[in-house]
């Protein structure tokens, strides 16, 4: 066995054991043929990339490739226009000095430049990502968002390191990572209308996430948006999902059903890792996840889409 | 729902038109009949014939082993050339509509 082969094998173990006892030599011959092909010696990254997601998306019961391309488009086109609504507010509530910094937290911490962290570089770019899907460039899009992922570790790291105390909490961040991720997984604005429906859902996403500020101005927050950072409205997240995607099945409307479980994913997500100490709002949450959890069990199979979690056979 | 077929598939099936063909085959022609526009990754391709395959649009037509490298064949069934041609009568109906259209506007134009 070359090097080149012992590499590619190592690389064919991203894949789970029945996958490579049914394809790992004809995967083998393949990826060998192509290198000889092209009179390569050692394997190139963008392969190896390329084997390791397939792989890990076969380990995961290839979730993300059973749902329809259409639906994980239509869930990608509202995760981006989402995503550009939450950094969009994230930056002018978050990043833009108050009128008086110095009598204010932001003097008590390092700030980045005229804004107050690093974290204004992941939501410009959330921007970009937005206007690449509205212009027609989906993978542009895509990568564009896929490139917040290690960048939203990068930052946070950095502004750890340089007592940067105004920069996201974590919380926030892996909410902005799992909606890039949903972007990631399908083709933003591939639907008809693409344009229509990435301004139909940044506008409404854009008033609602600006709501809780216009409503109780009071109310501040440094590290991450008013609605996050309150339990009594994050807390809503799973079971305004689950309504919105019955509201939706009931319309006829089985892949936006979907669409809206999708999305409630990761706002469930950032209200469970948020720690929701309250008994209300523990209790709130309980009856969301209670009814989200149930969701796929009972909403799915009428939708006729297929969720397979469990190891996929490939006999 | 939009049942539209995706480039790759698209591509892989037609490559398949001309007879069975192993991996490396299928990326070199997938190549060739999209202008170079579309190179296929092993690990997008194997993906994709899984899929087709469990949707009955290919399957295997044997394997051999050739300079020590395993190669597997598959070729097109009867339900893939039926996709084929279904997604190839839509693209004619979209390529019509949009040429009368085109037509639509240069007589618009001229008048």
């Amino acid at each position: 066995m070359n090097a080149l082969e012992s590499r590619y094998r190592r690389a064919l173990r991203c894949y789970p054991a029945t996958w490579r006892l049914n394809n790992e030599e004809a995967m083998l011959g393949t990826l060998l043929d192509a290198a000889e092909g092209q009179d390569r010696a050692t394997p190139r990254q963008l392969e190896l990339a390329n084997l390791a997601i397939h792989g890990m998306g076969s380990r995961i019961g290839h979730v993300p490739f059973t749902i329809p391309a259409a639906v994980r488009d239509r869930a990608s086109t509202a995760a981006l226009a989402i995503g550009a609504a939450i950094a969009l507010t994230a930056a002018m509530q978050l990043e833009v000095p108050p009128d008086n910094p110095s009598q204010t937290i932001w003097a008590e911490y390092q700030t980045f430049g005229p804004f107050a962290s690093p974290a204004i570089i992941i939501y410009s770019v959330w921007i970009i990502a937005l206007f690449s899907g509205m212009a027609g460039f989906p993978t542009a899009a895509r990568s564009f968002t896929l490139a917040t992922v290690p960048l939203s570790f990068a930052i946070r790291v950095v502004a750890d390191s340089q007592n940067m105390g105004l920069r996201p909490t974590w919380n926030f961040l892996g909410l902005l990572v799992l909606l890039a991720v949903l972007v990631a997984a399908g083709k933003p604005g591939s639907t008809r209308s693409s344009s229509r429906w990435l301004v139909g859902w940044f506008l409404p996403a854009l008033l609602l996430f600006a709501v809780p500020q216009i409503l109780r101005p009071s109310w501040f927050s440094y590290q991450e948006p008013l609605w996050l950072a309150r339990p009594e409205l994050i807390s809503w997240s799973p079971l305004i999902a689950v309504l919105l995607a019955a509201v939706l099945r009931l319309a006829g409307r089985s892949a936006w059903a979907v669409v809206a479980l999708l999305i409630g994913l990761p706002f469930t997500a950032a209200a469970l890792m948020g720690g929701v100490g309250i008994s209300f709002e523990t209790a709130q949450l309980s009856l969301g996840l209670t009814i989200a959890a149930l969701g796929p069990v009972v909403l799915l199979p009428i939708f006729g889409i297929r969720l397979r979690l469990e190891r996929v056979s490939h006999q | 729902m939009n049942k539209e077929m995706r480039e790759p598939t698209f591509f892989v099936l037609m490559a398949l038109l001309s007879g069975p063909k192993h991996g490396y085959a299928l990326i070199t022609e997938v190549a060739f009949l999209s202008d170079n526009a579309l190179t296929l990754q092993v690990g997008t391709l194997y993906g994709a014939l899984d899929r087709l395959q469990k949707e009955g649009l290919v399957s295997q037509s044997g394997s051999e082993i050739v300079s020590g490298r395993h190669r597997r064949y598959v070729e097109i069934t009867e339900d893939g050339v039926n996709a084929l041609e279904a997604e190839s009568a839509r693209l004619r109906s979209r390529e019509l509509r949009v040429t009368a259209m085109l037509t639509q506007r240069r007589i618009g134009f001229a008048s």
